[in-house]
């Protein structure tokens, strides 16, 4: 009985280690955002920050100003990384800022050959305001835990003519021992309200960010530093960031289509390794497979899907479903493409007014 | 617990068992362009970081000296290892210009600004509970059975244990964490001296460093990490193995948490807590390649790991000497099949067997057909995976995949797509990276000074 729950367990953990899990592919499409309609309006825009920081895990004045920086340079970046905005900084649009840039250059005494540094000083930019209140508190207390404490007497054997031990388990003693220790713990929580008026002065943005938290206790079984009030107050930052990317600017939608694992095994290898053109030609290739099943139909549909050719993907999701009209994969992919369609549809619109910055993003990874 | 143990002792078992070969790693090597396809730059003047009066909402970055030269000189190395730009830090060139007396013959068309916050908490000491298993034990000497030369018994002595105990004791630990944030900017200048701005990047990173019975632990993180692009996802895919890949990573992740907590084997290690500056270069050493990498170009590295019964070429593989390795897999085909089976297999077809051994009884005339060129791919996969590994190791890409792809047509495998994936990235890739050099070629043109 002990040996066959051994070999029971054996395989259900290589299971486990091989995985059972389906294959999916990672599909990214580019969509228009959540809340701004027209991106004209603010495609050049200056970002204002100011925070408000209260608890005993900050200690330096300057602490406002990391969060401030923090913030500005994180939504910068992010902006800049879409293609789409380009931001105004202490450089670009402020004569102050130029005028810093060349006392720079020109205290280095060296022939660079311009006579003088300008930039463009009326830049008419679009206001992203984001205020910040964060309250950060460090607090101690005791922990008591149990631990189970085992003394295992061993019994001698022999194998062959060598003398060893095993463990005799039957006879073990057991005995519980309680431990207290320090626990050290940071508990923040914040809120943020981001606001957005367009270059002509009308708010065309408006969200609160309420109940961000964040908890961290070091000590016990956390073996590790206590973060700083300003990891604290980055840790709940970041994702707030992610959040306004998403409404104001284009972004990358992530989906995870589900490969039919019925359909030819090449073809699904090929497609697990990311090489879908070569998928495409062999499920188009009749000298390599004759009849395309209702699952090589619906994988050959993801692998255009991927892509971005959604006209064929919806064409070879179609065709899947004059097979089987009632195949859940080839609906919802219907489902999901006419869905990017529709997003893609409207980002095209958004774009085709759109004067682009000089510098333009590889448009695709694919 | 009994269970858990005997399952983990069978599951090492069985992994020794089945492996039996020497496993391999490969680094393929794919060059990036990076995420800004810049246009009308070619020389960089780097100026020293947060220098620029800043706009006093952005907040002021204070950081001492020693930490932003070190900062800035990281990048400007970074972009030197790049070679598509050129940087400059105005100061040297001036010094060289002046010390050999020559007249600038190309001056910068963009400036890089960087902003640096750093932050380091005082050294943190801490304790915790820690079960910790004390073994007693004799030594007993027995006659193994064997007689020496002489025919007296020859004895041996084996350690026996005879209990095990659990002790809880308090352990203690050490740690210092550290904050690194970074900003770089690009502004291009036209002829005129108009500043624009190109590109803004950013990234914030923490480590941890813990210090547990001597040994070192730098816990890394990232915070707000980009969305995976196609080629990270390639590099994960040929990375992980269809059966071990699972579970070596799941044990990794088992030992990574021990050494946290420390083997307490009694210890000579004599690691430290890291200076403040230490910690900075470490963060900046990632920091830094990461966003030099997004303006300029970057190299991936996929490692390829696989087991090979063959030890001469496993040997070769595991030196980098994949130009032998080639010779060595070609020469070993040809001498250990039929010359006319081989002729027949369109990946060799490139190669000149330098040895074939054809002995006259061969002579006769045998018919081949797919199945037997089948049955050849699939008996000689080890060797000719890695012909195509080593071809694209070598930056023979486009032959790395019509290899692979030959190899795929007779037996499909993962290895084989992974590297069919692999191939048509890197040639996409290096189609983006030769677009941006010709880029920085027109921009250099330009700004060459009369």
């Amino acid at each position: 009985m002990k040996n066959i729950s051994r070999i029971v367990s054996f395989g259900l953990s290589l299971l486990f280690f091989v995985g059972c899990a389906t294959p999916t592919l990672h599909v990214s499409y580019l969509v228009p955002p959540e809340k701004i309609v027209d991106i004209n309006s603010i495609d050049v825009i200056k970002v204002n920050t100011s925070a408000n920081l209260t608890g005993n895990a900050f200690v330096n004045t300057s602490n406002e100003d990391y969060i401030n920086g923090l913030i500005s340079s994180r939504i910068n970046a992010r902006l800049t990384q879409t293609g789409y905005f380009k931001t105004i900084d202490s450089v670009w649009g402020d004569v102050d800022g130029v005028s810093s840039l060349s006392k720079i250059i020109e205290s280095k005494n060296h022939a660079h050959g311009y006579s003088n540094f300008t930039t463009d000083s009326e830049i008419k930019a679009a206001k992203l305001n984001i205020k910040i209140e964060a309250d950060v508190k460090k607090s101690k207390y005791r922990k008591t835990s149990t631990y189970y404490l085992y003394t295992t007497p061993y019994i001698k054997e022999y194998d062959g003519k060598k003398p060893i031990s095993k463990p005799d388990y039957d006879n073990r003693i057991e005995k519980s021992q309680s431990y207290t220790g320090e626990v050290e713990e940071i508990v923040g929580s914040a809120t943020i309200y981001v606001e957005i008026i367009d270059k002509n002065g009308v708010k065309v943005y408006e969200r609160d960010f309420d109940n961000l938290k964040y908890e961290c206790n070091v000590g016990m079984s956390n073996q590790k530093s206590l973060p700083t009030g300003l990891n604290v107050v980055g840790e709940m930052l970041i994702p707030v960031v992610e959040e306004v990317i998403k409404d104001i600017a284009p972004h990358k939608e992530i989906k995870t289509p589900v490969i039919n694992e019925e359909g030819d095994e090449r073809v699904i290898l090929l497609l697990n390794a990311q090489a879908f053109s070569d998928a495409i030609e062999m499920l188009e290739n009749p000298n390599l497979i004759k009849e395309l099943k209702i699952a090589d139909y619906e994988n050959l549909a993801l692998a255009y899907e991927v892509i971005g050719d959604l006209f064929s993907a919806k064409y070879n999701f179609e065709k899947a479903l004059e097979i089987d009209s009632a195949s859940v994969i080839s609906i919802d992919g219907i489902e999901r493409i006419n869905s990017i369609v529709e997003k893609q549809k409207k980002l095209k619109e958004m774009s085709a007014s759109q004067s682009r910055t000089n510098e333009t993003k590889f448009k695709s990874d694919k | 617990m009994r269970n858990v143990k005997d399952i983990f002792y069978i599951l090492i078992l069985f992994l020794v068992l089945l492996t039996g070969c020497s496993t391999v790693k490969v680094p393929i090597n794919v060059k990036t362009p990076g995420e800004f396809n810049i246009s009308g730059v070619s020389k960089i003047a780097i100026v020293d970081f947060n220098s620029i009066k800043t706009d006093e909402s952005l907040g002021v970055f204070s950081i001492d000296d020693t930490t932003k030269k070190v900062v800035k000189d990281l990048v400007l190395s970074e972009f030197n290892k790049n070679k598509l730009y050129e940087v400059c830090d105005l100061d040297i060139e001036k010094l060289i210009l002046d010390e050999n007396n020559i007249q600038l013959n190309k001056r910068f068309d963009s400036v890089l600004c960087g902003k640096v916050w750093w932050e380091i908490t005082d050294e943190y000491r801490f304790t915790y509970p820690k079960i910790f298993k004390l073994s007693s034990w004799i030594y007993e000497k027995y006659d193994t059975g064997a007689k020496d030369l002489f025919n007296n018994p020859i004895y041996k002595v084996a350690k026996v244990v005879t209990s095990e105990k659990d002790v809880l004791i308090e352990a203690k630990y050490r740690s210092v964490l550290a904050n690194l944030m970074l900003s770089l900017t690009m502004y291009k200048t036209d002829v005129n001296g108009k500043i624009s701005k190109v590109v803004d990047t950013f990234a914030i990173a923490s480590c941890d460093f813990i210090l547990v019975n001597g040994v070192l632990v730098p816990r890394y993180n990232q915070l707000g990490n980009d969305e995976k692009t196609q080629l990270d996802l390639v590099k994960e895919k040929s990375e992980s193995k269809s059966f071990f890949g699972g579970f070596k990573k799941a044990l990794s992740k088992v030992e990574a948490k021990n050494d946290v907590e420390g083997k307490f084997d009694v210890t000579q290690k004599l690691n430290t807590i890291p200076t403040s500056l230490h910690a900075n270069v470490f963060l900046s050493n990632k920091l830094v390649p990461l966003l030099v990498g997004k303006i300029s170009t970057n190299t991936v590295k996929i490692d390829i790991e696989f087991s090979l019964k063959d030890s001469a070429l496993y040997n070769l593989m595991k030196d980098g000497a994949y130009d032998a390795a080639r010779t060595y897999i070609v020469t070993h085909l040809y001498n250990n099949n039929d010359d006319k089976l081989c002729n027949l297999i369109d990946t060799l077809s490139d190669y000149k067997p330098l040895i074939t051994f054809v002995s006259e009884e061969d002579e006769e005339d045998e018919e081949y057909d797919d199945d037997d060129i089948e049955d050849f791919v699939d008996d000689n996969f080890e060797y000719l995976y890695m012909l195509a590994l080593s071809e694209e190791a070598l930056g023979l890409t486009d032959q790395a995949l019509y290899s692979y792809r030959y190899i795929f047509s007779k037996v499909p495998s993962k290895e084989a797509a992974d590297g069919i994936s692999r191939c048509l990235v890197t040639i996409g890739m290096s189609h983006k990276v030769n677009e941006k050099v010709r880029s920085m070629r027109k921009a250099s043109k330009a700004s060459k000074v009369n």
